[in-house]
């Protein structure tokens, strides 16, 4: 009876230490959840899926180590694990053709950059930055998110999504290439919107 | 001079991100102060990492959803599978754990060694070791003539064993050892002190030694 009443006491306390760790990055993972799945719903689910995981791995997290990075890892993981495959099921989506369509948009903004064309990004709308954010592909979008808006070091996301750091710094630079497209765009747009109402 | 601005392309990235060492510092610096094209994807990228880091909308976490993690870890979360179990007792308790676990280890092993050095052992204790008296009987013409047959005695293939004072039937078990107790014919029908390893329950008799009456 009293060794049972302990091992219960045990897992309240391992319980109180994970909940008190965890639920200081509840909004930082919401947040990066709701970018990843693009919906409030999925993003719900998915932070549930994380926080169970990580309660049961619990035990092989290594004290004194980086937790925001580690519970960011099952963030990513659990991610890429089921609801990307979920998500992109029912389409057929053609990598190549989206490289290749992409690579030319990359070539096109540097001319563009060219014509030293100054836009104002101040017309931007804060929700058109996360219209740009949720057109880029998936594995730039994560590394973009943990690096730019998460402050992790390439080490630290490298370490997340498993990559070397070399694949971690191309697909920050392309990905903040792409973001800048689409930027571009909308920027543009309100431009000639403002230049209208002028 | 267009493939070193290609080059140029990740080191302005880690640039902007502060993950140069000084060398690779001061050769970015450099070049963006020769390079207007450069100079401009600098511009633009520190531009685009300024937006995302300070107008992306920030949302709080809903309340309901912290409030159903919370449940949810503890209807499902707080059955903690063995090795963790395990593994906290040997966290906050690391001296009794491991009395418990060498315990465990000892009286798992203990038996199982036992058991492969001398597997007779065990069975010997099972078997008590005794003396039968009776009359040394075939055992396939006491079983005819019981249910009604007519007995031909068949020295090739019946065989031996012995009646007790109390009409239990006794098998031997074969062995070199007793030989003569199963093929003699000599010996049927005669009383005899038999010593050996009995197994009860299937009324096997080992017999080590014998001595007729």
């Amino acid at each position: 009876m009293l060794e049972k009443q302990r091992q219960v006491d045990n897992s309240t306390l391992v319980g109180n230490e994970f909940q008190a760790l965890a639920f200081e990055h509840v909004d930082s993972l919401y947040n990066t959840a709701l970018r990843m799945t693009k919906n409030a719903l999925d993003a719900e689910d998915l932070l549930q899926d994380v926080y169970l995981r990580a309660f049961r791995f619990f035990h092989r997290f290594e004290k004194g180590t980086n937790f925001k990075a580690w519970i960011f890892k099952i963030l990513t993981n659990t991610y890429i694990n089921q609801y990307r495959k979920k998500i992109n099921k029912p389409y057929h989506v053609d990598l190549e053709k989206i490289k290749y369509n992409y690579d030319n948009k990359e070539a096109t903004a540097q001319t563009s950059a060219q014509e030293s064309e100054r836009l104002d990004y101040e017309t931007l709308f804060d929700d058109e930055i996360k219209n740009a954010l949720q057109q880029i592909p998936d594995e730039f979008r994560v590394v973009v998110l943990l690096a730019d808006v998460e402050s992790f070091s390439y080490k630290e996301v490298a370490k997340i999504i498993g990559c070397p750091i070399g694949t971690v710094m191309s697909r920050l630079s392309r990905g903040r290439k792409q973001l800048q497209n689409y930027l571009r765009e909308y920027a543009r747009k309100g431009g000639f919107i403002n230049k209208i109402e002028n | 001079m267009k493939s070193k601005c290609d080059n140029f392309s990740v080191l302005i990235t880690r640039y902007i991100d502060d993950e140069l060492d000084v060398s690779g510092k001061n050769e970015v610096k450099i070049h963006l102060r020769e390079c207007s094209e450069c100079h401009e994807t600098y511009e633009q990228e520190t531009q685009v990492k300024k937006l995302l880091r300070e107008r992306l909308p920030i949302v709080k976490a809903p309340a309901y959803l912290r409030s159903r993690i919370r449940r949810n870890l503890i209807r499902n979360g707080n059955r903690p599978g063995f090795w963790q179990l395990v593994h906290s007792l040997f966290l906050y308790r690391p001296v009794t754990a491991s009395f418990v676990m060498a315990l465990i280890a000892f009286m798992v092993f203990l038996p199982t060694v036992q058991l492969l050095d001398n597997p007779f052992d065990v069975l010997e204790e099972q078997a008590k070791t005794a003396q039968l008296k009776g009359e040394i009987i075939c055992l396939d013409c006491e079983f005819r003539s019981k249910s009604g047959v007519n007995p031909a005695h068949d020295p090739q293939v019946h065989r031996h064993g012995l009646k007790v004072e109390d009409e239990s039937i006794w098998t031997f078990v074969q062995a070199s050892s007793n030989n003569e107790l199963l093929q003699d014919q000599k010996l049927l029908r005669k009383k005899a002190l038999v010593s050996g390893i009995l197994f009860r329950k299937s009324q096997y008799i080992y017999v080590q030694e014998y001595e007729l009456l």
